[in-house]
């Protein structure tokens, strides 16, 4: 199981709510008022929100809704407390009449209660659960990312484990293992978590931010429904912003939509044409532009929901509201399902996986122009898998991708996955999902520029192509701007763009709509339809079923089965059985092995079971003990005591050499390194072997240089294996609980480092489109820089939201935290420092006995 | 409708967000110094066999995250703070420089890229001091080296010198020069704007 000194209780077996205090069943609930309230972020011309009078009433649940760009969750931040500071109650004035500038450079205005009590006040009385579920798990086992909020708010140790029990019970994954890791939990899983987590510190008022946007199907049911289930409990008062608002009309009672006014008193609720966000030319203030009953709002004929970008629910949604099938100009007479006869591109007994292992195996589907392919199927099933190998960046497990001679052409090669870089661009094509893994230049027409000039096109063909293209997605105004700056919907127009740009005749998109409004939706869908008139091949990886019914693609559904061979038992209850519209024909089922639903094996501590009971603290001192002495004498004698004592030492707790050699081994090849150094510039003496330029071997060069390397080796051996395996969560909690520093330090640098495995599969994708884009053919220096820097931008972005969930949960006031792990010492701690200052003390002492002790070599 | 704003004075407390990316860039970092070791062993070794000592050069590739932090953060201790995360991390993967050894490395890396912001009261952010600051840590560097692994070296001596010379240049460039410009490049798609050094950066607002 887990380390020793972290206790806390490993299962949520106990449901006890005796006490009432940490009990989410609670009723409570609270009015939350906006006062004139207005932010403007740093680095914008306009405020987001100004001037906002709304008032929402104890137990109130209510759908906001507007335009793209009107603020909504900017207001939902401020509500939560995340924008500006307390600066402008020392002024003294009426607050509304003053701007006060923040510390993010962000200016306020107004202010925002919670049962008149200011929101910067009020910590733990407001939970908020964000859009994208991977940025608000901060730490890596999942119970703590529940516990993180009470601890925040100083709840008892006891306490906070009964409200993390009582917490993930009323989100439906009661008895989940605490400590198991969140990497393997599904979007759906991960968003309930984030729900406890905000349960957790039993909030008055609960802010939802398009908290299902991101989520497969079955995932947003499993939201809605721990959402309803809260709600009747706790009767809390409710603010949701969501595009797709079907799902969650049963809990709503009231619906506000937002609109802008200007100086001269005009209105505006709507973007125009093809912008992606609401003009905010000569903007005034933020308005509510309708406040009612669902019924009253959704009937309201003077809004246009489906411009806001709204599914409107089913219950209200007029005929011409419906997704039906669409049309494009110049639209080939050819159904999109089937294409054109000929095959472009077509797999032979395709066996698929990541690591070697196959997770499906004996694939044949042929892929036609001008037909539109969707891949669907469950999370983690592997179509993104597919569609990588599809896409020549995906070594297959066996069996083979071939492309047709014509799309080769002039190559000789017909597996994409032995062309080069250069090759595969104007061929395939891959839009990633997250568009910054896509991002190569800065500029928005550089980048719709890089397929043509990596692909031999020259640059004023090239620059007409790309201009063309940014006319054609409506994003030409902005061809100067660096393409990070876009909004969302623009980002992933703009990689849509730079994929077509190099021409290719497979162009494969990634959840091409996923987390998308209406209005962008269906923009996006248009834009796909439209490129069957190039006779370009599609293949669209989604979850999406009205983006199936638009598409009027085929579908190819992987489905999970135990055994491949049952798979035609499975097909009544598939997602493709959803998916399909009626008139539509057969999907093609692809069985894949089932995904694994683990338990996570916890990995010990260290390979010793002594070593992994000793505090991880008093691990890291004793490294250093058994470490650091070795380097006041430069000695063979001292160096190779200490080394065999510390072979003994580890052979004892439960070591063997070989295990030792291969949990070091870098060193092993480090130490001769410095060692043929010193050899051969080493500090002289004795007779001279060889000269030569500025080598020069000598007696005493060749003795420092047999020292040195003995003591990389009798330095390093303890430094590491004393330290390896020490779980970062324990280390943190010693720091804190043990040396004292700073909780706000600790644990922000406890939660940079869970992005560590996060920011590995960034680099991956980033190299994967790389070589998508026609880059992956520099040397690795060339590519290496370029690469790093995305990395780096990938990284800031990523900080920057964990901060915020970091602080949604009431983390970095200088309030007293509780601590709801315990970091323990233990008479055997004490006894292990002991032991390690043992090991070097000895080998100094035996040196000066032997007479080789020689201070730091001289 | 505001008649005034209250503007706020820059403070040198570390806000939350500053936090988490200085302990982000620290992360990334040591993934980049994981990846640089990989592709440098070969570098490495014949830059040693053309003159010795001159493969210092490419130390500063271990040396960026302290002087990137600090700039993008402007905080005392970013960059001290930034390298203990990236230090703490590789010791606990188990890496090259042999666990805990890293831990020390870092710190003295990263207090002596602070030293530069340090001299000029946290008031300084330039490339002058971002270059120094990358130097310094160059120097850091070097004086570890000579203190545990090459002490049977002269330090005056001429592989000690190139050492010395190179290190630092290497520190100047890649982790003072380059760290400028890249801080720069990603002031511009954006990410920095809740940063006073993000908002210096101009671009095109909308």
């Amino acid at each position: 199981m887990k380390s020793a000194h972290a206790q806390h209780p490993v299962h949520s077996e106990d449901h006890g709510d005796q006490e009432g205090d940490h009990s989410v069943h609670k009723e409570r609930n609270a009015t939350l008022r906006f006062e004139h309230w207005g932010y403007r972020h740093a680095s914008r011309n306009h405020f987001a929100v100004r001037g906002l009078n709304l008032t929402i009433r104890p137990g109130e649940h209510v759908l906001l809704l507007g335009a793209s760009g009107i603020g909504k969750s900017t207001i939902l931040e401020g509500a939560a407390g995340l924008l500006g500071d307390m600066a402008g109650e020392q002024a003294g004035t009426p607050q509304h009449q003053v701007a006060v500038e923040d510390a993010d450079g962000g200016i306020t205005e107004g202010r925002i209660t919670v049962d008149d009590v200011d929101v910067h006040q009020a910590r733990g009385r407001i939970g908020l659960v964000l859009q994208d579920p991977d940025a608000q798990a901060i730490f890596q086992r999942l119970g703590d990312n529940v516990v993180f909020g009470p601890e925040n708010l100083d709840v008892p140790r006891d306490i906070a484990w009964q409200r993390v029990n009582a917490a993930l019970d009323a989100v439906g994954m009661a008895g989940v293992q605490l400590d198991r890791s969140v990497m393997h939990l599904s979007g759906g899983q991960m968003q309930r978590l984030a729900l406890a987590g905000a349960l957790a510190m039993q909030p008055d008022v609960l802010l939802l931010d398009e908290p299902t946007a991101n989520l497969d199907p079955d995932g947003v049911v499993q939201v809605v429904r721990a959402v309803h289930d809260v709600l009747d409990q706790t009767k809390a008062t409710m603010v949701l912003v969501e595009h797709r608002a079907d799902r969650w009309i049963d809990m709503i009672d009231r619906v506000v939509v937002l609109g802008l006014e200007t100086d001269n008193d005009v209105r505006k609720i709507n973007q125009n044409g093809f912008d992606d966000e609401i003009n905010r030319d000569r903007f005034r203030n933020t308005v509510i532009v309708a406040d009612g009953t669902p019924e009253q709002v959704f009937t309201d004929r003077n809004i246009d929901f489906n411009e806001l970008g709204i599914w409107v629910p089913q219950r209200f949604r007029a005929p011409e509201d419906e997704i039906q099938r669409i049309h494009t100009a110049d639209e080939p007479d050819y159904p999109a399902e089937t294409g054109l006869p000929q095959t472009v591109l077509q797999t032979k007994e395709l066996g698929i996986g990541r690591n070697g292992t196959a997770i499906a195996e004996h694939i044949s589907i042929d892929f036609h122009p001008g037909q539109i392919t969707a891949l669907v199927g469950a999370n983690g099933a592997g179509k993104s898998t597919l569609s990588l190998t599809l896409a020549g960046l995906l070594q297959p497990v066996n069996g083979e991708v071939v492309a047709s001679d014509e799309l080769a052409a002039p190559l000789t090669k017909v597996w994409p996955i032995d062309w080069t870089s250069r090759q595969l661009a104007s061929r395939i094509s891959y839009v990633f999902q997250n568009p910054e893994h896509q991002f190569a230049c800065s500029s928005v027409i550089d980048e719709v520029m890089l397929g043509p000039l990596r692909t031999g096109v020259e640059e004023a063909k090239a620059r007409e192509r790309g201009m063309d293209l940014l006319r054609r997605f409506h994003l030409n105004q902005y061809a100067h701007m660096n393409p990070y700056t876009l909004s969302g919907g623009e980002k992933r127009r703009l990689t849509v763009a730079a994929a077509l740009a190099s021409m290719p005749r497979v162009l494969i998109l990634d959840e091409p709509t996923f987390g998308q409004d209406r209005r962008t939706w269906m923009q996006i869908v248009h834009l796909i339809h439209d490129l069957r008139s190039d006779g370009v091949s599609i293949i669209v990886v989604t979850h999406d079923r009205e983006l199936v019914t638009a598409l009027g693609a085929r579908v190819i559904e992987l489905v999970p089965t135990e055994h491949p061979r049952d798979f035609a038992d499975n097909t009544a209850e598939t997602v493709a059985a959803q998916l399909l519209a009626p008139d539509a024909g057969e999907a093609t089922l692809v069985p894949v092995s089932r995904v694994n639903e683990r338990e996570d094996v916890i990995k010990p501590a260290s390979r010793s079971r002594y070593l992994a009971s000793i505090n991880p603290v008093y691990r890291l001192f004793g490294a250093f003990l058994a470490s650091l002495p070795l380097l006041l004498s430069l000695d063979w004698v001292s160096a190779a005591v200490a080394l065999g004592l510390e072979f003994i030492v580890l052979m004892a707790i439960g070591f063997t050499p070989w295990r030792i050699v291969r949990s070091t081994w870098p060193i092993f090849i480090g130490a001769p390194g410095s060692a043929l150094a010193v050899l051969l510039y080493g500090k002289a003496g004795g007779d001279t072997w060889w000269q030569w330029g500025w080598i020069n071997i000598t007696d005493r060069s060749a003795e420092l240089a047999l020292a040195t390397g003995l003591r990389i080796l009798a330095i390093g051996i303890p430094a590491i294996i004393a330290v390896l395996g020490i779980d970062a969560t324990d280390l943190a909690d010693g720091f804190s609980q043990i040396l004292h520093l700073p909780d706000r330090f600790v644990y922000g640098g406890l939660a940079g480092m869970r992005l560590f495995s996060v920011l590995q599969d960034d680099w991956a994708a980033l190299t994967a489109s790389r070589r998508s884009r026609g880059l992956g053919d520099d040397n690795a220096v060339a590519s290496f820089f370029p690469q790093a820097f995305a990395l780096l931008v990938l990284s800031i972005r990523r900080s920057t939201t964990l901060a915020v969930a970091m602080q949604a949960r009431g983390f970095g006031s200088d309030a007293p935290r509780s601590h709801a792990r315990v970091s323990t010492v233990h008479a055997r701690d004490w006894v292990f420092l002991v032991i390690c200052l043992l090991m070097p003390v000895i080998a100094l002492v035996s040196a000066g006995f032997a007479g080789t002790f020689s201070f730091m070599g001289n | 409708m505001s008649a005034s704003i209250v503007e706020a004075k820059p403070i040198l407390k570390w806000r939350v967000v500053d936090i988490a990316v200085a302990s982000v860039i620290g992360v990334a970092s040591s993934l980049i110094y994981w990846f640089v070791s990989f592709i440098s062993t070969v570098p490495w070794s014949l830059l040693e066999s053309v003159v010795p000592g001159f493969a210092g050069i490419i130390n500063g590739l271990w040396l960026f995250a302290g002087p990137l932090a600090a700039i993008i953060v402007r905080k005392p201790g970013a960059a001290l703070y930034a390298e203990i995360v990236a230090g703490v991390l590789e010791a606990l993967i188990g890496n090259m420089w042999g666990g805990v050894e890293t831990f020390l490395m870092a710190l003295v890396q990263g207090l002596f890229a602070e030293i530069a912001f340090m001299i000029f009261a946290y008031k300084k952010w330039n490339l002058g001091v971002t270059v120094l600051s990358g130097a310094l840590s160059g120097l850091g560097c070097w004086g570890y080296s000579f203190f545990t692994h090459l002490q049977a070296i002269d330090l005056t001596g001429s592989y000690g010198i190139v050492y010395l010379i190179t290190t630092v240049i290497s520190g100047a460039l890649i982790a003072g020069l380059a760290m400028w410009y890249l801080y720069i490049g990603i002031a511009k798609t954006g990410a920095l704007d809740q940063f006073a050094s993000g908002r210096q950066v101009k671009r095109v607002k909308r």
